[in-house]
């Protein structure tokens, strides 16, 4: 009868260590990048003083493709949430002789849905452009990786996905005096279910999310 | 070692009486909320052996898997395990062209999400099922039935639910 019960409570044990919930469709329906409805604004606290505002303005046309268009402070970004994917147009230009010359626009996928852990994709670009009788090499890389679900540090966000972003570029004037100029941006994104950003670490700047008002 | 006997000796006994109905379902599974946006409709399959306690009642076990695609082309899928328990009712047992009647299940699910080459940690939750069926014989000893399925499976903070077309054959065996 102790063997029994022995067995019995070993099984119970296997089976509740084997039958761990989640709330994992919670997730699949949340949206966690909800930037296609106007109006929404994310205020953002920036670590060593000052704040951020992140608003969806309005819908226009970027890139031949009806958009959504983000303002940040005097910057404007553009996005596109539809067929199980997150696009952003990627508007790529170096400053040369006191011109900004464009490199690269188009539609990249940033994100893919729904998210898992471990998911992982890589976007890149090689482009040239010639201008003032110059060739300007431009390649960029961007290795986007689904690391854990997890909570924001302070606790505030439960349910998000952190995201890991590694993205390189260089420009490459080709010209005398100029050598190959490469950046390199590693960032955490905490991503939580319908609010979207609410956490944005780099290697110099930390951005917090302190107030987000949906809209419509 | 005794206890194991009786155990042995009362299925048995048991089995000697019994009238078990072993079955086979497929069919199409549609999820129903907003869970399944970026997914296709699913592809479900079902093995039960019920005990049919009366020509009317019967009970037992099975276990059933179901499939979702992605919507898009990405290659999300959700799939889920779900072993468990059911019951039947039917009106007129036996009847060759309509015997209509109820099921019911629960049990627990197994649930996990691959997408973008990554999975999500899969999810045990309970869940429970209720249909109804129209069911018919086909000949040669087998039963058909067809039928759809209301089912939840109820997570954490918003449960899973489907709706999905069932489509059976089954065939009656005595022990």
């Amino acid at each position: 009868m102790r063997t029994l019960s022995a067995i019995l409570a070993a099984a119970a044990v296997l089976l509740a260590a084997g039958c761990e919930r989640n709330p994992l469709f919670f997730r699949l329906s949340a949206d966690y990048y909800p930037v296609t409805s106007i109006g929404s604004m994310w205020e953002y606290a920036v670590e060593g003083g000052g704040s951020e505002i992140v608003t969806v303005i309005d819908q226009t046309v970027a890139g031949e493709r009806t958009c959504y268009r983000v303002q940040s402070g005097a910057d404007y970004d553009y996005w596109i949430n539809e067929s199980g994917r997150l696009e952003h147009y990627e508007d790529h230009r170096v400053i040369f002789n006191g011109y900004e010359i464009p490199l690269f626009q188009s539609w990249v996928t940033y994100l893919e849905w729904p998210l898992a852990v471990g998911s992982t994709r890589t976007d890149s670009v090689s482009s040239e452009t010639v201008t003032q009788g110059v060739t300007i090499q431009h390649q960029w890389r961007r290795i986007t990786t689904v690391q854990s679900i997890t909570s924001t540090p302070d606790g505030a966000y439960g349910d998000c996905y952190l995201v890991h972003q590694d993205e390189r570029t260089i420009d490459w004037i080709q010209t005398s005096g100029f050598f190959p100029e490469t950046t390199v941006v590693s960032r955490n994104i905490w991503l939580a279910p319908d609010v979207g950003m609410v956490r944005k670490q780099t290697a110099d700047s930390l951005l917090t999310l302190t107030e987000y008002t949906p809209g419509s | 070692m005794r206890s194991a006997m009786l155990l042995f000796l009362l299925f048995s006994v048991l089995a000697g009486a019994m009238d078990l109905d072993l079955s086979v379902s497929v069919g199409p599974d549609y999820a129903s909320g907003g869970w399944g946006d970026n997914l296709s409709n699913g592809i479900l399959g079902r093995i039960d052996v019920c005990w049919k306690i009366t020509p009317s009642f019967r009970a037992g076990a099975g276990m059933e898997a179901s499939v979702f695609g992605s919507r898009y082309d990405t290659d999300a899928s959700l799939s889920m395990m779900m072993p468990h328990v059911s019951a039947g009712y039917y009106l007129r047992p036996g009847a060759t062209v309509f015997n209509p009647g109820i099921e019911v299940a629960g049990g627990l699910a197994r649930t996990s999400l691959r997408s973008g080459g990554g999975a999500d940690p899969a999810s045990w939750d309970p869940f429970w099922r209720a249909g109804i069926r129209w069911d018919f014989s086909i000949g040669a000893g087998f039963r058909g039935a067809a039928g759809f399925d209301y089912s939840g499976i109820v997570a954490e903070s918003k449960s899973g639910d489907t709706f999905g077309l069932v489509f059976t054959v089954s065939r009656e065996v005595s022990l």
